[in-house]
């Protein structure tokens, strides 16, 4: 522990002996952290939001009329189920009503005979079993009553819906991926540079004894010292963008879509590039130990 | 026995042999001359103890543990026995010659009151401590060289090489480096790398002469110089 904590403070005290170079590429991971923030928390508003459209409330099992004298019973043990919230049954005449208001009391819907219109049952769901997959689920069940001749929950708009959310988890992955690429690089051509500058001194740690861990280590601290500045000033000041567009514009507005992502997600984000940071610097100074070896032979 | 060298070749990629079948020991506190013209391989040995390099035959045992294949994991403790004063001083040219010292102090996370007091220790003796805060840049050759033989004694190794530290020096400071090592090398086992005829005529002692990678003369052995050609 002792040897750890001597060689962090090492690390510190190389960040301040290369203070320039350190202060530049903060800034340039920083900003690079900073669109990627920026996309991140706009990519994981819009996929709120559209998990919240996606949501199924309500399904409505249309009634083969032949039927309908099992109604009641069917309606009863629907209601029953774990996942149901309430059920409601229209009848034709219900129907004709329900669309009329829905078509703003046209006169037009008065033509058309009331029988005509199918009678429906409406099972609105508890929140908790509004996913898509348990939806489908149910109305599998749904239809093994075999009175209904069709059911719905907008498929159609939940598919699209779903199809954009996916859109925007592959652009956030693929942006992930070509961040973590350039942090990579930024990082791998830091730290060869740093590497050049103390070349000397590596030489006479390593002719005196110096291990390993002894020489790498402290650049690694270096490393991740400096990715954890760049990741929380672009992390906050995208945040305190966000939350004044929110707080000054968007909410007088009504507009209520912006969400920040939970803090173990924003953790879970930073630990990854720390993680990507320390390999990239162990592969550059692995690579740089390597030539000086061979330079030295 | 400090060094043995047993049947020792080394031959560099796509080069001819630097060292051809060498076999000597050092004793503990042995004074040695590692003589010979430029290309002989007197710093192909010294790089050898060091394990910068690794033989292509033979075996090397350095205070008794044999260093001919040693993993580079072990290395860095076989350095820490050995001090080296290079023709070139290998010092950092922008760092105070305390901070050049403190360098090889610090390898053992040594606490930084403890590597002072070490430190100001052998720049005294050295006579060095007035310059303590100057960049090695700013010394003269001599002093270059007092710091380069300060940081091989400052953890107390007891095996000390030189290569060719009177290369650059005139004879007036080439007497006062032999004065020095006289003084801090008492209870050491060194090995001097050198060309230098008249200094080894100076200040005798046991020589291993080399000449294109033949061992050529050991003048423990009171043998006659061996004809290369044979």
């Amino acid at each position: 522990m002792r040897k750890l904590i001597f060689l962090i403070n090492k690390g510190f005290v190389l960040f301040k002996r290369n203070m320039a170079i350190n202060l530049i590429t903060i800034a340039t991971i920083a900003t690079i952290f900073f669109v990627y923030n920026i996309l991140f928390i706009l990519g994981f508003s819009s996929n709120k939001f559209l998990e919240n459209l996606a949501k199924i409330q309500t399904i409505r099992a249309f009634i083969n009329d032949n039927q309908s004298s099992e109604v009641k019973n069917i309606i009863k043990e629907i209601s029953q189920l774990e996942a149901v919230k309430d059920v409601k049954f229209y009848s034709s005449e219900d129907a004709f009503e329900y669309m009329k208001e829905q078509l703003g009391n046209s006169r037009e819907i008065e033509n058309i005979p009331k029988e005509l219109f199918p009678s429906f049952i409406e099972i609105t769901l508890k929140n908790e079993y509004t996913d898509v997959d348990y939806v489908k689920e149910f109305q599998k069940n749904i239809d093994k009553y075999g009175i209904f001749t069709t059911t719905s929950y907008g498929e159609k708009w939940v598919i699209n819906f779903l199809t954009i959310k996916f859109g925007i988890h592959l652009f956030i992955f693929i942006i992930s991926l070509l961040i973590s690429i350039s942090v990579a690089s930024i990082i791998y051509n830091t730290i060869k540079i740093n590497l050049a500058k103390h070349k000397m001194e590596i030489m006479v740690y390593s002719l005196v004894g110096a291990t390993k861990p002894f020489i790498v280590i402290p650049y690694i601290v270096c490393t991740l010292f400096e990715v954890f500045i760049s990741f929380i000033v672009a992390y906050f000041t995208a945040f305190i963008i966000f939350y004044l567009l929110n707080s000054k514009i968007l909410d007088t507005l009504s507009i209520n879509i912006l969400r920040f992502p939970p803090f173990y997600l924003v953790g879970s984000i930073l630990a990854i590039a720390m993680f990507i940071a320390a390999f990239s610097s162990l592969y550059s100074l692995g690579v740089f130990l390597n030539n000086a070896k061979e330079y030295n032979e | 026995m400090m060094v043995k060298f047993y049947n020792i070749s080394v031959i560099y990629p796509g080069k001819k042999r630097a060292l051809d079948n060498i076999t000597f020991t050092i004793e503990k506190g042995e004074f040695v001359y590692i003589t010979g013209p430029s290309g002989a391989g007197k710093t192909t040995i010294l790089k050898l103890i060091y394990s910068e390099i690794q033989p292509t035959e033979g075996v090397i045992h350095i205070a008794g543990k044999d260093v001919s294949r040693i993993s580079d994991k072990s290395i860095p403790y076989l350095r820490r026995n050995v001090g080296v004063v290079y023709q070139d001083f290998k010092l950092i040219y922008d760092l105070t010659v305390f901070q050049n010292l403190a360098y090889a102090l610090e390898i053992f996370y040594m606490p930084q009151k403890e590597i002072k007091l070490y430190v100001e220790a052998i720049l005294k003796k050295l006579e060095l401590y007035t310059k303590r805060n100057m960049l090695v840049k700013f010394l003269s050759g001599g002093e270059k060289q007092r710091v380069a033989i300060a940081r091989a004694l400052i953890n107390n190794p007891p095996i000390i090489l030189l290569d060719e530290p009177t290369g650059n020096l005139d004879e007036k400071r080439a007497d006062s480096l032999m004065q020095l090592m006289d003084e801090f090398f008492q209870d050491k086992t060194v090995l001097f790398a050198t060309h230098d005829k008249a200094l080894i005529e100076k200040y005798p002692a046991r020589i291993l002469e080399l000449n294109n990678g033949r061992l050529v003369f050991d003048s423990s052995l009171k043998n006659e110089k061996v004809n290369i050609s044979d």
